[in-house]
């Protein structure tokens, strides 16, 4: 595989992200030991489920003893904001890609996966960057739930708690390019903040941590799109440059293909 | 509690969590969507980045003011286009800081 293969580009745009999951999923492998329930279901949540916030509640309840349709209908609620990731990510994916590709893809779109392949500078590229993405995100999540299951705890107090942070950080960095040099792409995020808190003043949805993002993010991009009327450029998210380490053009973009 | 329990869950979870990442995939990755509902999506990773982290980041350090000042140092080192690891890193000890000043 060259250095410029997809794959490894998106293994290396995964770097933040698996930065961001280790001392998350450690807090999981250690709050799995600590609920007393087998270690090789925390370790088998990571490896075959793969949904962070998805996780913690299905462990939590899981140590509750809950009914396993209670704990798999709030799984499919946390979850299905992706089914909004899912729909945004798939007109990027290069066309012709295989179904099977699709899959395994599909497998780690996650919050923070979506979130740095979304903001890509290219308009399509391939699965296989995707993929590298994914498998860097999968590897940090289930290195960190091991570690956690093995030693109940390996960073200092102060940092631990503190660390959960790390990810929304990484929201800044990514969504901070875009807004940038689109407008429209500001005012719609701008707009997503005052729905959700608007939102939490309802007290059906003051508690929901994934109906309420959920529903703050379709009216927000439903109102942008009354507002603004035209498509968002996604060749206005400049990625930052070190997420590129090797310094050379992703496969399709601009500065790949030569375009001023 | 039998394996067939723990068993039954994870299956369950897993399903439900790849079904609303496998099934739009599939279907718009076929059939592009134009127009409208084109620019509908292309303004949803904004929207969701942007409500997944705000009020919610405010809780995810001991103090709302920890989070604020880690907001504000990632926010500022993001405009200098610095890379998202040197901002997360920066964020997070500008968290660390006010915790030790606490």
């Amino acid at each position: 595989m060259t250095p410029g293969h997809p794959f490894r580009k998106g293994l290396a745009a995964g770097i933040p992200v698996a930065l961001g999951y280790l001392p998350i999923a450690v807090a999981f492998g250690i709050l799995a030991r600590s609920s007393g329930i087998p270690p090789w279901v925390g370790m088998a949540s990571s490896l075959i489920v793969f949904a962070g916030a998805a996780q913690f509640v299905g462990i939590r309840m899981m140590a509750l003893a809950a009914s396993p349709l209670e704990i798999i209908l709030t799984t499919a609620l946390l979850n299905l904001r992706h089914v909004l990731m899912a729909s945004a990510i798939a007109p990027r994916i290069e066309r012709g890609t295989r179904r099977s590709r699709l899959l395994v893809l599909a497998f780690g779109l996650t919050d923070e996966t979506f979130a740095v392949a979304s903001t890509r500078p290219e308009a399509t590229f391939p699965a296989s960057f995707h993929i590298g993405l994914n498998t860097a995100a999968w590897t940090a999540w289930n290195l960190g739930t091991a570690v956690g299951l093995l030693l109940a705890g390996g960073l200092p107090p102060i940092v631990e708690r503190n660390m959960g942070i790390s990810l929304y950080l990484m929201f800044v960095a990514l969504l901070v390019p875009c807004t940038r040099t689109a407008r429209s792409m500001l005012w719609v995020a701008i707009l997503a903040v005052g729905v959700n808190l608007l939102l939490s003043a309802i007290p059906a949805l003051a508690g929901s941590e994934a109906l309420r993002p959920l529903l703050a993010t379709i009216l927000s991009a439903f109102l942008g799109t009354l507002l603004f009327g035209r498509s968002p450029d996604p060749a206005a998210c400049p990625q930052p440059a070190a997420t590129g380490p090797d310094g050379e053009a992703a496969p399709g973009s601009a500065a790949e293909r030569g375009d001023s | 509690m039998a394996p067939l329990y723990w068993i039954a869950i994870l299956l369950g979870m897993t399903l439900v969590t790849c079904l609303p990442r496998m099934l739009p995939l599939a279907v718009f990755h076929h059939l592009r969507p134009k127009g409208a509902f084109r620019t509908f999506l292309g303004f949803i990773p904004p929207a969701l980045l942007a409500s997944l982290t705000l009020p919610a980041a405010l809780a995810s350090t001991p103090t709302p003011l920890a989070a604020i000042l880690a907001l504000a140092v990632a926010l500022v080192l993001a405009l200098l286009k610095r890379s998202p690891v040197l901002v997360i890193l920066g964020g997070v000890a500008a968290a660390v800081a006010v915790d030790l000043l606490r």
